[in-house]
């Protein structure tokens, strides 16, 4: 990647500074996709356990005791995370593909993004208070058990995402030219550390939104 | 985590950053070592507290006699605490509130800047070189004590349950702390250089995964004093799940080296595929490079499936929830397929970077090509990806379905062949070659043959029948041993031999080097050999009393393990009296005459490393074909290391 950015087969005329800001500012933005994806990854590798878990008592049923009657989250908490999770990632997903291509206006951006980081913010505010009225007691059975470990990291990474917005948002407040598509801006360090940033943050908020799927498909759906 | 980020030179839009002002504070405001201390106090009894509260309630906590969520909830408590103590919570404190601080190019040359949470990959460093000596040295005191309590098969040193205890923080020390021995100091140091880059990708990450490895320590060890850990360092359920509140210091520990694995790692990768200099193609990228990438990835991938196991187990402990407890719809057999999906990649982890070492090192060392290039990149990334296929072989006796063993007994055995593949090309550069017995060489050469025995005996334990009657004998711990710290740790001293010169401008005395080289071989050999048969006469792991006829077998094995520690501390001695009590003159800027990019530098390297980003013109290994020098800087400016040939 780093082999291919602008100046590196020609360093000569280049001083020093101006050879070394290009290529870092190419491994800035690099850094950021790499790391987003890496760190969704690795998130789904933690997500992956956790259903490992549940498809592997579930399976076991030991005692007959995967699931006792009457075991069901209330649909007050799941179905309002799921719907918050959902449109908070394509609201976000939506508003920061049009500024990537110079589409929207600034303050549209901040406000969508605004709006996305509060949607996460409920969502895991929801589920984490969700959590102390489940109904059922958390060693009740191999589903309790499930649902009561898991959950509270799915609320963790809600919360994760509504931070990383959040950064996003205040940042683009305190320095607006982050958000302009005009020189000089357009090529500063800063202004691509932004654009990573939010890069990372698209793909991020479009894993948590597929997550919340899933937890709501594995314990509000199948029984 | 990527918004974890910030590069020299940032724009930060005329805010006024935060930064400079903490430089003016006194010293005691300022985030460091004194004020972690205090955080990680204050926030162990905020959390002891919180758990208390929490705990005095519930029925199940007052029936158990044991509150383990005020164990819990203060050992993350004070964790959180000696992270803010550090400093490690202002920037993500600034980041909330929309400042971007610029990485600070931290020129300071004095020693606090080792007690403080740097960004500058060097000093993370060194570091990790200092902390995970110490970490191995403690380590070794738990298996001297554990070999002094079997020189006898009746007499006692320890009581049943404090064996285990030793046994178990051993162990755990071991096999947690160690993953990181040689990512930590080393691939944190030099791949930034190796590939041509200023920097790290996320250098607070850096910092933070090295500061997270003090906290799991003393979490770790602190365990001994609420009651120890029974189960060992694998933590096998339903064990774990019943014992005392010294189990939960395993869990967090673990959980927290997790942590710091998947951050050092996460780095790791990140950088390399980023922020390789122009010209540093796929197949100029040093071997050891290629293990610190791969490596990297399996940390990433497979540490969070542990923390999660970590954090299930704790569910158990603490919320009541009935993961592992079969009675309630849980099974045991849940914590050993997630355990061991971390457990046997971790394996890897370990191994891989000692190869990267000899591949590295091998070529320096006979000014030759490194043999099979493409072979060894293929063999460390075969490894990589095959780890996460043989997790099971740990369950062949556990109760794994029977239909399953043949696959797994495959997937095991097939893992031999691009090991084979990197021992091979390893044997491939030594051939014919004009062989510099330098103490790193040695060291190289001592690794390569005991990881073979290593390896061999592994592939009898991967076979079901055999694994069948050797499991749980001490023939598996003579293997494990054999492979880690007769590989894995050979070659960490001979990366700290070679290396050291560039980290501090200071060479170890060669002498000394090379009797504890010899004394370490010998006396390795020596303790892990007649393991295999007193394995093979029957004898189990983590049982105290033994039969009376193998008495002479444990006691010479016992006296071998002391004299390792004595060849310990010839190396202490030898590092102590280089480094600090008697530097020798300085050292010629390449003493090794390598070609590789981190030997372009000033010794020790500048803050920055490289005034400018180099452009790589060949691949690292090009001894005696008449290649050029590896990198310019410009085109006139032809630059060369001294003593390259």
């Amino acid at each position: 990647m780093a082999d291919t950015v602008a100046g590196a087969t020609a360093p000569g005329p280049l001083d020093n500074d101006t050879h070394n800001h290009e290529i870092e500012r190419a491994a800035v933005r690099g850094a950021y996709w790499t790391g987003s994806r890496l760190f969704v990854a690795l998130s789904a590798m933690l997500f992956a356990s956790g259903a490992f878990a549940y498809f592997y008592l579930h399976g076991l049923d030991s005692q007959g005791m995967w699931r006792t009657d009457g075991q069901q989250p209330s649909d007050y908490v799941s179905i309002p995370v799921l719907f918050l999770t959902l449109a908070g990632a394509a609201l976000f997903w939506w508003y920061t593909r049009l500024l990537l291509h110079g589409k929207v206006e600034s303050s549209d951006w901040l406000v969508a993004t605004g709006v996305a980081a509060a949607a996460f913010l409920c969502a895991g505010v929801i589920q984490l208070v969700g959590m102390t009225r489940t109904g059922f007691y958390p060693g009740s059975s191999g589903y309790a058990s499930t649902y009561v470990a898991i959950m509270p990291v799915f609320a963790v990474y809600c919360l994760g995402a509504a931070y990383w917005l959040e950064t996003l948002f205040a940042r683009a407040l305190r320095v607006r030219s982050v958000l302009s598509d005009e020189q000089p801006e357009r090529d500063s360090l800063e202004r691509t550390m932004f654009l990573g940033s939010a890069v990372g943050a698209k793909a991020f908020v479009v894993f948590v939104a597929l997550v919340s799927v899933l937890v709501f498909v594995l314990f509000s759906v199948l029984s | 985590m990527a918004t974890d980020i910030a590069a020299p030179g940032v724009d930060t839009g005329g805010t006024p950053e935060p930064p400079s002002e903490a430089r003016t504070r006194r010293w005691w405001r300022r985030s460091g070592l004194p004020a972690a201390v205090v955080g990680a106090v204050v926030g162990y009894l905020i959390g002891t507290y919180l758990g208390t509260w929490v705990g005095q309630d519930n029925q199940q906590v007052q029936g158990m006699g044991h509150n383990d969520f005020a164990v819990t909830l203060g050992y993350l408590g004070g964790t959180v605490g000696w992270l803010a103590g550090m400093g490690a919570l202002t920037y993500p404190v600034q980041k909330m509130l929309g400042h971007q601080p610029a990485a600070e190019h931290e020129h300071e040359r004095s020693l606090g800047r080792y007690f403080r949470y740097t960004l500058d990959h060097k000093v993370v460093g060194v570091q990790y070189l200092v902390a995970m000596i110490s970490y191995f040295l403690v380590g070794g005191l738990f298996a001297l004590a554990v070999r002094t309590e079997l020189l006898s098969p009746t007499r006692h040193l320890f009581p049943p349950g404090k064996y285990l205890e030793i046994v178990g923080e051993h162990g755990t020390l071991m096999m947690m702390m160690m993953t990181s021995a040689i990512l930590g100091p080393f691939g944190n140091y030099f791949v930034p250089l190796m590939i041509g880059s200023r920097r790290m990708a996320f250098p607070r990450l850096e910092a933070l995964s090295f500061w997270l490895t003090p906290a799991a320590f003393l979490v770790l060890l602190s365990g001994l004093l609420i009651g120890g850990f029974p189960a060992g360092w694998t933590g096998y359920a339903p064990l774990s799940i019943q014992a005392t509140q010294g189990q939960d210091a395993y869990l967090v520990a673990f959980g927290l080296m997790a942590i710091s694995m998947i951050v050092g790692g996460f780095n790791i990768v990140v950088t390399v595929i980023n922020y390789r200099a122009p010209g540093m193609t796929w197949t100029r990228i040093p071997l050891f490079t290629w293990s610190m990438l791969v490596t990297g990835m399996l940390m990433s991938l497979a540490a969070p499936v542990l923390v999660l196991g970590c954090y299930l187990s704790l569910m158990d402990r603490t919320v009541q929830t009935a993961l592992f407890d079969v009675e309630h719809g849980g099974s045991p057999y849940l914590w050993e397929n997630v355990f061991w999906f971390f457990g046997h990649p971790e394996v890897y982890i370990l191994a891989l970077p000692g190869f990267g070492i000899a591949a590295e090192l091998l070529p320096v060392f006979t000014r030759k090509p490194a043999f099979g290039y493409r072979i060894v990149v293929a063999g460390m990334v075969g490894v990589g990806l095959l780890s996460f296929f043989v997790w099971q072989h740990h369950l062949f006796v556990s109760g794994i379905n029977s239909d399953m063993r043949p696959v797994v007994m495959l997937t095991t055995e097939m893992i031999s062949i691009p090991t084979g593949f990197i021992f091979l090309a390893a044997i491939g550069t030594l051939w014919r070659a004009r062989i510099r017995l330098t103490v790193p060489m040695l060291f190289i050469l001592g690794g390569l043959f005991n990881f073979l025995i290593g390896g061999i005996s592994g592939v009898f334990l991967s076979d079901v029948p055999t694994d069948a009657v050797a499991h749980g004998s001490f023939f598996v711990m003579s293997h494990f041993h054999y492979t880690i710290m007769g590989g894995y740790m050979f070659f960490f001293f001979a990366g700290l031999y070679y290396w050291l010169p560039k980290m501090t401008g200071r060479m170890l005395n060669k002498r000394l080097g090379q009797v504890h080289f010899w004394t370490l071989f010998v006396f390795f050999n020596s303790t892990f050999l007649p393991l295999f048969a007193i394995g093979e006469l029957g004898m189990p792991r983590r049982v105290f009393e033994y039969a009376d006829s193998l008495q002479a077998l444990n006691m010479w094995v016992s006296i071998s393990a002391y004299l390792i520690g004595v060849s310990m501390l010839i190396f202490v001695y030898n590092f102590l009296k280089s480094t600090v009590i008697d530097p020798p003159s300085p050292l010629p800027a390449n003493p090794w005459g390598s070609r590789g990019l981190e030997w372009f530098t000033s010794t020790p390297p500048a803050a920055d490393n490289f005034e400018r980003i180099p452009t790589v013109v060949s691949g690292p290994y090009e001894y005696g074909t008449g290649a050029g020098p590896m990198a310019v800087f410009r085109d006139e400016d032809l630059m060369q290391p001294e003593g390259v040939s």
